[in-house]
């Protein structure tokens, strides 16, 4: 598979910084409001990344003490570790969370209660940073030593450093929106987990470092094995790993330790607690959790073709935006049918006129042979909108894009595109025209212009569901003058619309009216959107 | 007739002024003011002219932002703390809008009613 090794780096880089983002996330969200939280959180993170560089320096003869037991016996004890502090802090604040929420508001005293369990959040990211850190260290160190496509490495894994990042954001604003009622009950159920999960795996490993003879093999052997349904290494399933603890093979031991931490845990909140912990606001809680959900889901598909999206000309400074998107095509010429391309970007509004975005393009289709579908990361770009005139202040609202596409396949030559973006809303019903051009850069591809539009119509019925329809067109290059069958024509329907306060959806299908077109494409889209 | 053209004119002669956030003194368009102050808005309903292109002038006197934001008007648009912005809406038809702040929900609600 072509860009094989940057899409490896970056998934692996992504499921770590995704486990440290979760920790922290959660941790994040269960102090939100306690005064100077931020600068031992800072502190964790730091003596994490020095921890983790020191790894570095000693890596060689690490990963050779590494060979026998001690990589096991290392995640045994961080992991305990880990989920003693956790618990400890779930105690604590679960005895004073009600005085610290309604004395937040009083400068003095929060600072004062808030000092004492709070350097315990620093150990505990401190030991996951290192963790995490000294896995990313080794395997890069493996990497390197087997002599593989360095730039290509690096660039992989500064994606995943930065979707990672991103997904873990995501959950924490999730986590906020759950949390925002009563801070202390659910984020408090989730660390009980989070403290459960780690101690499981640290028995776990204990049991694979051999550190546990006395035990009988009934103890030791998988309970269960639901790795069909739900596998340890799929995204949702390394989510839910560092979360809940999710194993896909877990022995008795695990489990016996998973419950014996979770109910001793919950035990002494009940007991020393003030209160037990409740579930509250399920509905507000639902709809941004099932949408993330969602978005994982997208995010571990199978790899998808041309993505179809019709651009608004509006920017929103301060806005950052995840987005998802992609097409499935579906054709009675083999060579087309169940293609897909797959988009993913980090986007930023810089000022009032101009958004900035990154993406990450992966295709499916079929390889050389003409045999299977095979996946490939594509290409990299990076997007800029501009709005032209304020919304409403002219008869048609104007914006412009641009972008720069680099390929990272050997036989497509890098792009540069723009188009003119123009809008219009009449009444409860907004239009919007996409004029777009193309123009190959490098040798190896013939360098002329293309050109293309895009429409689309929607009513906006209300925020959750606005239904419309979507027109595509490419007429290939401007001076070629291809005839309107040789020309690619899609029309259909589309649905649009929020699934929550901050996610939005686009979805369609697009039936092909020229020849050249394929059949028909589904088309999707995702979007994240947080005010910063 | 020759009042539209140079509108549509002046309309995109400022448009390829890129980054130039010049708002049009537009002669016909109705100016309203609303103003932010401790996360409410003022005049919590105001009354505008039905059928009509309005100039909407948002004045945060607060210290920090807050975004404008309405479903109804199909506007949404960040203010900086001690700072303005301008939104143009309508022609409305007759009826009530609701708008609030995106960043403080629980105080800050408005309405603009078109009659």
């Amino acid at each position: 598979m072509k860009g094989e090794k940057m899409l490896s780096a970056a998934i692996i880089i992504f499921r770590e910084i995704l486990e440290v983002s979760l920790v922290l996330g959660i941790l994040l969200a269960a102090t939100r409001g306690l005064v100077s939280r931020t600068k031992w959180i800072w502190t964790g993170l730091a003596a994490g990344i020095v921890g983790s560089g020191i790894v570095a320096v000693f890596t060689k003869s690490i990963s050779q003490a590494m060979e026998g037991m001690g990589q096991e016996l290392f995640n045994a004890v961080v992991l305990s570790l880990a989920a003693i502090l956790i618990g400890w802090t779930v105690i604590w604040m679960g005895r004073h969370g009600r005085e610290l929420t309604q004395h937040i508001k009083e400068a003095g005293q929060a600072v004062i209660q808030g000092k004492k369990p709070l350097y315990t959040l620093a150990i505990v990211i401190a030991l996951s940073v290192w963790r995490e850190g000294s896995e990313i260290v080794l395997f890069m160190y493996g990497v390197i030593a087997a002599g593989e496509s360095i730039t290509q490495i690096i660039f992989g894994g500064a994606l995943g450093l930065v979707s990672g990042t991103a997904a873990g954001m995501l959950i924490y604003y999730g986590l906020i929106k759950i949390a925002t009622k009563n801070i202390f009950s659910v984020t408090s159920w989730l660390l009980v987990l989070l403290a459960a999960g780690m101690a499981s795996q640290a028995t776990g490993f204990l049991v694979a470092g051999g550190f546990m003879p006395f035990l009988v093999s009934a103890f030791v052997t998988p309970a269960w094995d639901t790795s069909a349904f739900m596998s340890e290494h799929s995204l949702i399933g390394s989510i839910l790993h560092t979360l809940i603890g999710y194993t896909e093979r877990p022995s008795a031991i695990q489990l016996i330790t998973y419950l014996l931490t979770f109910g001793c845990i919950s035990a002494i909140l009940k007991f020393y607690g003030k209160a037990a912990p409740v579930m509250s606001n399920f509905k507000k809680t639902t709809i941004p959790v099932v949408g993330m959900i969602v978005f994982t889901f997208f995010l571990s598909a199978p790899e998808a073709w041309a993505t179809k999206k019709v651009y608004s000309p509006y920017v929103e400074k301060g806005e950052f935006e995840l987005e998802a998107r992609g097409g499935i095509n579906f054709d009675g010429r083999h060579d087309e049918d169940g293609t897909q391309k797959q988009k993913y970007a980090l986007g930023y509004g810089m000022t009032d006129r101009w958004f900035t975005e990154v993406y990450g393009e992966v295709e499916k289709e079929y390889n050389d042979d003409g045999e299977d579908l095979d996946f490939s990361f594509t290409e990299v770009e990076w997007e800029n909108k501009f709005q032209l005139t304020d919304k409403g202040q002219c008869p048609v609202d104007l914006g412009f894009l641009l972008e720069y596409a680099i390929s990272t396949e050997d036989k497509h030559a890098d792009k540069l595109e723009w188009a003119v973006l123009l809008a219009k809303e009449i009444g409860k019903s907004e239009h919007y025209a996409n004029f777009k051009f193309e123009h190959g850069v490098g040798g190896g591809h013939a360098n002329e212009t293309e050109g293309g539009f895009a429409w689309s119509s929607r009513y906006r019925l209300n925020e959750y569901f606005e239904p419309g329809f979507e027109y595509h067109a490419e007429f290939g290059g401007l001076n070629e003058g291809k005839s309107f069958p040789e020309q690619d024509h899609q029309v259909g329907p589309a649905f649009y619309g929020k699934l929550g306060e901050h996610l939005k959806y686009d979805v369609g299908y697009l039936f092909g009216v020229s020849d050249a077109a394929v059949e028909g494409t589904l088309k999707w889209l995702l979007e994240f959107e947080q005010h910063f | 007739m020759g009042n539209f053209n140079s509108k549509i004119l002046s309309c995109f002669t400022i448009g390829f002024l890129i980054f130039i956030p010049v708002s049009q003194a537009a002669e016909r368009d109705d100016v309203h003011t609303i103003v932010i102050s401790d996360h409410s808005f003022s005049p919590q309903e105001l009354v505008v002219p039905a059928q009509q292109k309005i100039k909407l002038i948002v004045e945060n006197q607060d210290p920090t932002a807050e975004e404008f934001e309405s479903y109804d008007l199909n506007r949404e648009k960040i203010v900086g703390g001690k700072s303005s912005v301008t939104l143009y809406v309508g022609p409305l038809k007759p009826g009530v809008y609701k708008y609030f702040g995106e960043f403080h929900q629980s105080t800050a609600q408005g309405t603009i009613v078109a009659q």
